[in-house]
């Protein structure tokens, strides 16, 4: 990313989130380069800010993507399955011969930079590996040449629930289905109806 | 022997710990990193630029990754030289498996065209010039191209202007506002070049 899409994208966080970039860092906000874009992560996003903060990154000075998940983050112990994941990850790399790599271990994203030599051998692999890590939602792999490819878990669609039936008025046939059916049940009716 | 993989997580670890000092105490001195896998690196030497020097201490483990910090004064335009030349007589000295540099740069500033070309909304809203870098690189032995690393941050700190206002602890009542933007490691870089050269 270059200067002025960052500076841009920046201002832009600082002028539509409430309180600025330093009430985004206090509030547990989190920025990060994953290749061309800034990927913006807060625990909280409200819905409206979040859609101004979409808005805004359509325009073309700004690059950013809002992301609602974190590596390591689905877990109590978020540290220690991220150690085990590191050894795990060390050793992938040792048994494959992909010793000239760099690794970045970053909150928002895993990031593998490669060197030209090791960059020919079997990525997929490595891939296959990565995405079968439990706890680990995005990574991306750069070459020399920039980013090469980037994953991100798929997102589960959540159910919609819909807590209050639809509102309508009351129509006398309504109130007949329900005296004929209070009236198979016994009781006193017209008190009931009255009632309601 | 150390691989880069290695290098580069224990670097991100130095990292970390800058960009914690950054947020609280305002300034971080230039530091040179000598990291070696098995046992650490105790030296004593001594240089005009060279403000402390502190190393891990021994824990007995075989795979830990030791680090010896060599902290600097004040980068000028000479202590730039001095960070290579201690670079280069401390690695000849100690044989580290890798040799890495943190310091915070200058960020290249706005052009006018680039200021113009901001939404009109955004334009007014910050300093253009606020932003400023956390520059890491490092070199593993026998390997010439370096790993490179620009965390750049916004320093709107009230009351601070730049370094030449010394640390921020020795200023009373002000409070740090700080905001980084992760980065990762590359081995080129358009932005910058190595402050620090290969040191073997």
């Amino acid at each position: 990313m270059d200067y002025p899409a960052m500076h841009s994208s920046l201002t832009a966080i600082e002028v539509i989130f409430p309180g600025g970039l330093c009430a985004f860092s206090q509030q547990d906000g989190l920025l990060a380069f994953a290749g061309d874009e800034l990927l913006l992560y807060h625990p909280s996003l409200p819905r409206e800010v979040a859609a101004k903060l979409n808005d805004a990154a359509k325009h073309a000075s700004i690059a950013f993507r809002i992301v609602n998940t974190r590596n390591f983050d689905d877990s109590e112990s978020g540290r220690k399955a991220q150690e085990a994941f590191l050894k795990r990850l060390a050793k992938i790399l040792g048994e494959y011969g992909l010793e000239d790599v760099r690794v970045s271990m970053d909150p928002c994203t895993l990031a593998i930079a490669f060197g030209g030599s090791c960059f020919a051998r079997p990525i997929e692999r490595l891939e296959g590996f990565l995405r079968t890590q439990a706890g680990l939602n995005r990574y991306h792999l750069i070459s020399g040449n920039g980013t090469v490819c980037r994953w991100e878990r798929p997102v589960v669609p959540a159910f919609e629930v819909k807590l209050e039936p639809d509102r309508r008025a009351i129509t006398e046939d309504d109130i007949t289905d329900l005296r004929i059916m209070l009236e198979t049940l016994g009781g006193d009716v017209d008190a009931f109806v009255r009632r309601i | 022997m150390l691989s880069h993989a290695s290098a580069s997580l224990s670097m991100d670890q130095s990292l970390g710990n800058a960009r914690k000092f950054i947020a609280g105490e305002g300034y971080m001195y230039p530091s040179l990193f000598l990291l070696k896998k098995g046992g650490p690196i105790v030296t004593s030497y001594e240089h005009p630029s060279v403000l402390h020097i502190d190393s891990d201490d021994d824990t007995g483990d075989p795979e830990k990754v030791y680090n010896t910090v060599v902290m600097f004064k004040n980068v000028k335009k000479e202590d730039e030289d001095a960070i290579n030349l201690v670079a280069r007589e401390l690695a000849a000295k100690t044989c580290p498996d890798a040799v890495g540099l943190i310091m915070v740069v200058l960020y290249r500033q706005f052009t006018q065209q680039e200021h113009k070309k901001l939404p009109g909304d955004y334009q007014a809203a910050m300093d253009p010039d606020a932003l400023r870098a956390v520059h890491g690189c490092y070199y593993v032995k026998g390997d010439r191209d370096p790993a490179m690393l620009l965390i750049p941050f916004l320093d709107r700190t009230v009351g601070i202007k730049d370094e030449e206002d010394g640390p921020v602890s020795a200023i009373a009542g002000k409070k740090r506002d700080i905001t980084f933007v992760q980065s990762v490691w590359v081995y080129k870089d358009k932005t910058l070049d190595p402050w620090l050269k290969y040191p073997y």
